[in-house]
């Protein structure tokens, strides 16, 4: 099965182990009922980030790096290719590099990283869900000297470095020190069937959303369904909301908000317009009217076999659409709020990756990360699935026409730094306010209104 | 030192030993020390694995939710403050309210519906009873995941259900369980389709330990089936009901697996359980302590329950 990435951090269970397992562990073998004098957790090591770097790779000793990761099908791939070429550059250095699903990963990553033999690279997903502990717990080393060394700002837009910082008292992030790099983006907008909207005389790309709204109430008014949806996981129905406020809200007004600076609100202009706009199209029976009791996968089969003009979803859908339709699905846009206002979409990087704070070899992970996100790299990354976030680069692998179609967005997106994050990211339990809230949208059993009262307490209760 | 029980030396002070009238009089031979410890040995190899993995595990849980803990960095002392916060939070009694429901569906009527089925039963032999036993009885051999995963199919906009609506001529395309109304029931519905079977079992092997004699005089009084029922039948399952209730309502107030596969809480809040209130909080939200005084708090709560039960079924009740 597809494991998401950022998009979906509530997507899947992450229940396993017990995470005091260790402790208790520790405790019984030591032989005592002394709970009561140790609190739980670790206390954060003091971080020694001013040390100084090397940005080149010792040749003469042996080294040993290991990586853990959830990428899989042609993602992982890609990183097997660059570790095979980068060990052909560096001889002595051999990297090891263990997949673990995502759905596992998550659950697991605070003891790995806690654990006495961590591994030295770890892919550690953006926001309060792992970054945040980790950080908090000094887990994570500081990449900024590299980051300067390697120049790394220059090879990014500011956007996309911003989303992997974080404060040291991990209250808020988008800010602060540097804690990873990541390969390649993730990105919402819209696929829509051919052969439909050759039918209805509907033209692609659309304009604005004026544009959006005809073809929609057209689609309707034929007796079939305009959107195609599956949302019983909670999370797809998100992305129309974040996707529709990503085009109503100033991009730093979202930024600011997920990245929990003060003062940030929810309740702005922008979003009221995008929920009232969500729930008009839920009353006038724009989704499909099992939206909520059917998954993803249900969603993609079905707009497969013709349910469904347009099916608002990320790049995570691509493959699994393109398998399934060939040539009859096509990607394209949301639109702006006005024509020739700047690209704007839900979207962020893949996961970054991230240095152990107890890696023997922090110079030779951040050379390897280094590597692995340089234009060099690209075609490889390209030919993997992944959408490149380096701007160079790009072209080279041959990809199918709907990778094409995303990438030609990707880019304009990229061109304008205008990734607008996911709504989920702005605290810990956000996904657990939020997407229930956007079932009950979908369902018109709650009002624009108090969504963004009960997402905006949520954010507040956080923050304060 | 007591006066006048200097002779014997060995008797622990208080004398109760000669006290208790039906107590045997062997074990207490020989050194009071010995015989005071070795029931302790005989036990001793199970209760340690028991307190290794039940009783130190208990109490860790009781200990975490003491604190604000994330799960990684250093917790903070919290007293009682996540009970506090807990308790007074609506999402946690919704979960108790939709727990309520479960008691009924997966609790309630599978012991009705067994009790009904195993009086019918034992009034007269069925041929293929057997069969019929272990047909009924297949749900609960089946993993929790796996019947959620096939309800959800059967639930679906094109589904089974609606596939067997549409005989009766009602066409419906709900997919239920992403309706407001209909997916709390429905999952409900699941629980009494997996209890009743291992209800109606275990009443049935009750009522064959009945006299059939009791049945006879009953019969030879004039007792129709439902003065029989009342009067031989429900008492004589005493025992039975008693250990029903018990597995049945700690299935419906623990119960996680069913709703996490197949609704996830949703649609909206409507089928969260303190269940999926844990797992929400220990594993997304990374109140690791705030889920450990939910856990606390519903242990507490199937303890109370099994409590009367036991009590009110006692058999010298």
């Amino acid at each position: 099965m597809f494991t998401l990435r950022a998009p979906a951090p509530h997507a899947s269970g992450r229940i396993s182990r017990r995470p005091g397992s260790t402790l208790l562990i520790a405790a019984i073998s030591v032989g005592a009922v002394t709970l009561s004098a140790c609190a739980p957790g670790s206390t954060a090591s003091t971080g020694s980030s001013s040390a100084a770097i090397a940005t080149t790779v010792p040749s003469a000793d042996k080294i040993d790096l290991t990586m853990s990761h959830f990428e899989n099908g042609g993602n992982s791939d890609a990183i097997n290719t660059l570790i095979k070429k980068y060990q052909e550059i560096h001889p002595n250095v051999t990297i090891k590099a263990t997949y673990t699903s995502f759905t596992d990963y998550g659950k697991s990553i605070k003891l790995t990283m806690s654990s006495d033999t961590p591994p030295d690279i770890a892919e550690v997903g953006q926001a309060y869900v792992m970054q945040g502990p980790l950080v908090k717990a000094g887990l994570l080393k500081p990449l900024d000297a590299y980051a300067q060394a390697y120049g790394w700002d220059t090879r990014f837009k500011s956007g996309l470095l911003a989303q992997s910082r974080f404060q040291p008292d991990a209250k808020s992030f988008g800010s602060g020190n540097l804690y990873g790099l990541a390969l390649g983006g993730n990105m919402v907008g819209i696929y829509y069937n051919k052969a439909t909207l050759a039918k209805l005389g509907i033209t692609i790309p659309f304009a604005d959303q004026a544009a959006l709204d005809a073809a929609l109430a057209k689609v309707k008014s034929a007796g079939q369904v305009p959107i195609e949806l599956g949302n019983s996981e909670q999370w797809p129905g998100n992305h129309v909301l974040s996707s529709l406020i990503a085009q109503d809200a100033p991009i730093d007004q979202q930024l600011n908000w997920i990245y929990g600076k003060s003062g940030a609100t929810f309740s702005n202009d922008g979003v009221k317009k995008a929920t009232e706009k969500m729930a008009s199209w839920a009353k006038s029976g724009y989704f499909d009217p099992s939206a909520n009791g059917n998954t993803n996968d249900d969603a993609i089969a079905r707009f497969a076999k013709g349910t469904g003009a347009l099916m608002i979803s990320g790049n995570w859908s691509l493959a699994n659409l393109a398998k399934k339709m060939g040539d009859n699905v096509g990607f394209t846009a949301m639109p702006p709020a006005k024509a020739g206002d700047p690209a704007r979409a839900t979207g962020a990087t893949t996961s970054p990756f991230a240095v152990s704070a107890k890696s023997k070899h922090p110079d030779v992970a951040a050379n390897f990360i280094d590597f692995m996100t340089r234009p060099e790299a690209a075609a490889t990354l390209s030919a993997g699935g992944y959408a490149p976030v380096a701007p160079a680069g790009q072209a080279a692998a041959p990809v199918s026409a709907l990778q094409k179609q995303f990438n030609d967005v990707w880019s304009k997106v990229l061109a304008d730094d205008g990734l607008c994050l996911y709504l989920d990211w702005a605290t810990t339990s956000m996904g657990d306010t939020l997407f229930p809230a956007v079932q009950e949208l979908i369902a018109s059993k709650t009002d624009p209104g108090a969504l963004i009262t009960a997402v905006q307490a949520d954010w507040t209760k956080a923050h304060s | 030192m007591q006066k006048g029980v200097t002779t014997e030396k060995s008797q622990p002070p208080g004398g109760f030993r000669d006290a208790g009238a039906g107590r045997s009089g062997t074990a207490g031979r020989g050194s009071p020390g010995e015989s005071r410890l070795i029931p302790y040995l005989y036990i001793a190899p199970a209760f340690v694995i028991f307190a290794l993995f039940v009783l130190v595990p208990l109490g860790h849980t009781v200990w975490l939710s003491l604190f604000k803990w994330d799960g990684v960095s250093a917790g903070e002392w919290a007293g009682l403050k996540n009970y506090v916060s807990e308790l007074q939070d609506p999402a946690l009694r919704l979960a108790l309210t939709h727990s309520m429901v479960f008691v009924v569906t997966f609790c309630l009527i599978p012991v009705a519906l067994g009790l009904i089925l195993a009086a019918l039963l034992s009034r007269r032999k069925i041929w293929g009873m057997t069969v019929f036993r272990t047909i009924l009885f297949l749900p609960q051999v089946v993993a929790m995941v796996v019947v959620g995963v096939a309800w959800r199919w059967m639930y679906a906009d094109g589904g089974t259900v609606n596939q067997v609506l549409q005989i009766f001529g009602i066409s419906a395309n709900t997919a239920w369980l992403g309706d407001f109304n209909w997916a709390l029931p429905l999952i409900g519905l699941v629980g009494t389709w997996v209890m009743f079977g291992l209800c109606m079992v275990l009443f049935l092997a009750g009522v064959g330990k009945i006299d059939t004699e009791l049945y006879d005089a009953a019969r030879v009084d004039g007792a129709g089936p439902v003065r029989e029922f009342f009067t031989v039948t429900l008492p004589g399952l005493r025992q039975e009901l008693s250990v029903a209730l018990t597995i049945t309502v700690i299935a419906a107030l623990r119960s996680f697996d069913l709703v996490y596969v197949t609704t996830g809480g949703g649609p909206g809040k409507s089928t969260i359980v303190p269940g999926t209130e844990i797992y929400r909080l220990a594993f997304r939200d990374g109140e690791v302590g705030a889920a450990c005084a939910v856990a606390v708090l519903l242990s507490i709560l199937i303890f109370l329950i099994v409590l009367v039960i036991t009590r009110l079924l006692r058999e010298d009740g």
